[in-house]
């Protein structure tokens, strides 16, 4: 789950990093007030999840009360990295001396938080990494140890920090760290970490990306609809689905994540596109019931494929709650169905004795026919 | 025969009082598990399917000298019940949840290497040596999908695991190790150490791989492959080329950013290192028969 920036920013202050002061708006009124609160010149950084806000026009500054109420009308209710700003944060301007990258994410190879900082912050640090690694600085730190005030020093040496900077830099690390650990995160980043001309380091920016697994124990985060690319993901997450919307006309819902990415590309491979990725493992009589309802729902299905191999779901169970979907849904479309796994047999014989409808023998011969009827 | 488990290797059931726990015991057993106690905190003294039931893991090893263990517990008790288990000093340890947090993924790997053990997964269909035992959820009595034989299986998902064994079996070969690795960002248990069990493996002639897009195990694979850590013949499926960047394909480790982690960075890898790609699962049987 990806936090807002003003969310964040909440985080960073209660543990004591340094932000600059602000207030989240969600009117043009209220971003002139907040300007004349905050007394200086300010900028107005459109709320959005996605990076790249700046190069999109999502940022803006203002030297009046009255430049902030039309940047803040501008900017709300626009579109931006297809999702609506509709909320702002009205902060003071700083006056940038350097900008450093600080960030801790996951190294799935060697088991361990990892530190990612440099020198070149403010821009794209996948492009840094890529044009020129050597200006990020990596330290793995070990989880049981954690991170220690000699190893944050030691990436503030590393950066080429002396004297009260490096003091600085060594107390946001090891602060970082701990928002890492205490919010289960799986990417935490500070873009740029700020310089001022006065000598003062500050997270001009905050992205904090909570590890959706971990959401059971971090009671304080809900994720919202807002949070999802489309309401149907949305809905899907809370039936325990996995939905993605894609840009075909078949659609497809199927057991396991492997087996699903398999019949995606199958269906490429045989010339026809695919309208959603759906997953509905583990499944239970009412999973494919929702799962054949969200389907459904997307005006480009033409065609409908249905592909199990379950382990832990049962395909007569699963079968079931097809059957009983299909029966109250009506759905128009055709049917393409490969059902198979423990209690295959019992699966087959009630999609014919409840719906009329005949299971291919493979998922290869099921695509086939699925990609034939949508016109590929 | 095979690796890691054999119809001797006596193992521990960690929630076996539970729904999933009770009705996969079963199952395990039907497969020729060799059972020695289940574990439920609280439960102690009772039995589930004639399998004796303990409060701890250290009561069914100091009792039966158990070795494995396979976990059927939520996602809220899953470090507990894995760190149990390492700490009781069982070396393979089968851990299927769905749902495990990241940052417990990574104390469990670091915890299993310290002392030697191997997790299998998280969020995983588990692992089964064919005609001789089965720790999970693997339909090893579906007789068209799996029969023994000399090939090893390792696999990130557990329903490919069923359709690629299905093309195996079809071509007239036979398994000895299936392995599922998990669809978790930090698996307990990488596809190197798995191939460098195989290598040492006599039974096992050829290895099948299936992957998907994300992460960088069949990279680091061939890399491997590339030092000499594993020479026999190999096929390998990669699943995910259509799969949209940055947008998870319900496995949290199926996420690809920036040309990292695509199929097709895995496929050249992979076919530098000599290992055959087939496009479809349907054509991993072929290709295996021409090479084993």
């Amino acid at each position: 789950m990806k936090l807002y920036e003003y969310e964040g920013k909440e985080l960073f202050k209660k543990i004591g990093i340094p932000v600059p002061r602000g207030i989240m708006v969600t009117s043009a009124a209220a971003a002139g007030e907040a300007a004349a609160q905050l007394g200086t010149e300010v900028v107005i950084k459109s709320q959005i999840l996605q990076g790249g806000r700046g190069k999109a026009g999502g940022i803006k500054f203002a030297a009046t009360t009255g430049e902030a109420r039309e940047a803040a009308a501008a900017i709300l209710g626009s579109q931006l990295k297809a999702e609506t700003v509709s909320k702002l944060l009205v902060e003071e301007k700083l006056a940038i001396a350097r900008e450093l990258y600080l960030a801790i994410t996951i190294d799935a190879v060697k088991a361990s938080p990892l530190i990612m900082a440099s020198a070149a912050g403010g821009m794209d640090i996948e492009e840094v990494a890529r044009e020129t690694p050597e200006r990020i600085v990596r330290e793995a730190v070990p989880i049981f140890r954690g991170l220690l005030p000699f190893q944050a020093r030691r990436v503030a040496y590393r950066l080429g920090l002396a004297g009260k900077e490096a003091s600085a830099f060594t107390d946001i690390l090891l602060k970082l760290y701990r928002v890492f650990r205490f919010y289960d995160a799986e990417l935490v980043e500070i873009n740029p970490l700020v310089v001022t001309d006065d000598g003062k380091m500050v997270a001009a920016d905050a992205k904090v990306n909570i590890y959706d697994g971990a959401l059971f124990r971090q009671i304080d985060f809900v994720k919202g609809p807002e949070r999802y690319d489309n309401e149907r993901e949305y809905r899907a997450a809370r039936y325990g689905l996995g939905y993605v919307k894609l840009e075909g006309n078949i659609g497809v819902l199927c057991t396991g994540a492997g087996l699903t990415m398999t019949v995606l590309d199958l269906i490429n491979y045989y010339g026809g596109k695919p309208a959603n990725f759906l997953e509905f493992g583990g499944a239970t009589y009412k999973n494919s019931y929702y799962a054949m309802q969200l389907v459904l729902e997307d005006p480009d299905v033409k065609v409908i494929l249905i592909n199990t191999f379950g382990l832990v779901a049962r395909a007569d169970v699963i079968s079931q709650g097809l059957a009983q979907a299909i029966k109250e849904l009506k759905p128009t479309q055709p049917i393409i169905a490969s059902i198979r796994g423990t209690g295959e047999e019992e699966a087959r014989e009630i999609l014919r004795k409840e719906v009329g409808l005949e299971p291919y023998a493979n998922v290869e011969e099921a695509v086939r026919a699925a990609v034939k009827l949508a016109g590929g | 025969m095979g690796i890691l488990l054999s119809k001797e290797t006596r193992v521990v059931v960690q929630g076996i009082t539970g729904n999933e726990g009770t009705f996969w015991t079963e199952r395990m057993l039907a497969a020729g598990t060799n059972i020695a106690g289940g574990v439920t905190p609280g439960k102690g003294g009772t039995q589930v399917h004639g399998v004796p039931v303990y409060n701890t893991v250290q009561e069914v090893v100091e009792k039966h000298g158990a070795e494995a263990s396979v976990i059927f517990v939520p996602p809220p008790f899953a470090k507990d019940a894995t760190f149990e288990a390492l700490e009781a000093g069982l070396k393979l340890i089968v851990l299927l949840v769905d749902g495990l947090p990241v940052q417990d993924a990574l104390e469990v790997r670091t915890y299993a290497r310290e002392v030697g053990a191997y997790v299998i997964g998280p969020n995983n269909p588990g692992m089964a040596t064919i005609g001789e035992a089965m720790l999970g959820f693997i339909p090893v009595w579906l007789s068209y999908v799996y029969q023994p034989g000399n090939i090893g299986v390792i696999a990130r998902s557990g329903s490919l695991i069923n359709e690629v064994c299905s093309h195996i079996v079809a071509a007239g070969m036979g398994i000895s190790t299936c392995i599922g690795l998990g669809g978790d960002p930090v698996p307990g248990t990488t596809l190197t150490e798995v191939l460098a069990l195989f290598q040492q493996d006599e039974h096992t002639q050829g290895v099948v791989i299936i992957g998907e897009v994300g992460g960088s195990m069949e990279e680091d694979a061939a890399d491997f492959m590339k030092v000499g850590g594993f020479t026999k013949p190999a096929v390998a499926f990669i699943a995910g080329r259509s799969a949209p960047p940055g947008k998870k394909m319900g496995h949290a480790g199926a996420i690809m950013t920036l040309g990292r982690g695509s199929v097709q960075s895995k496929e050249s890898a992979l076919s530098a290192a000599g290992v055959k790609i087939a496009q479809r699962p349907s054509e991993v049987g072929r290709l295996l028969k021409d090479i084993v």
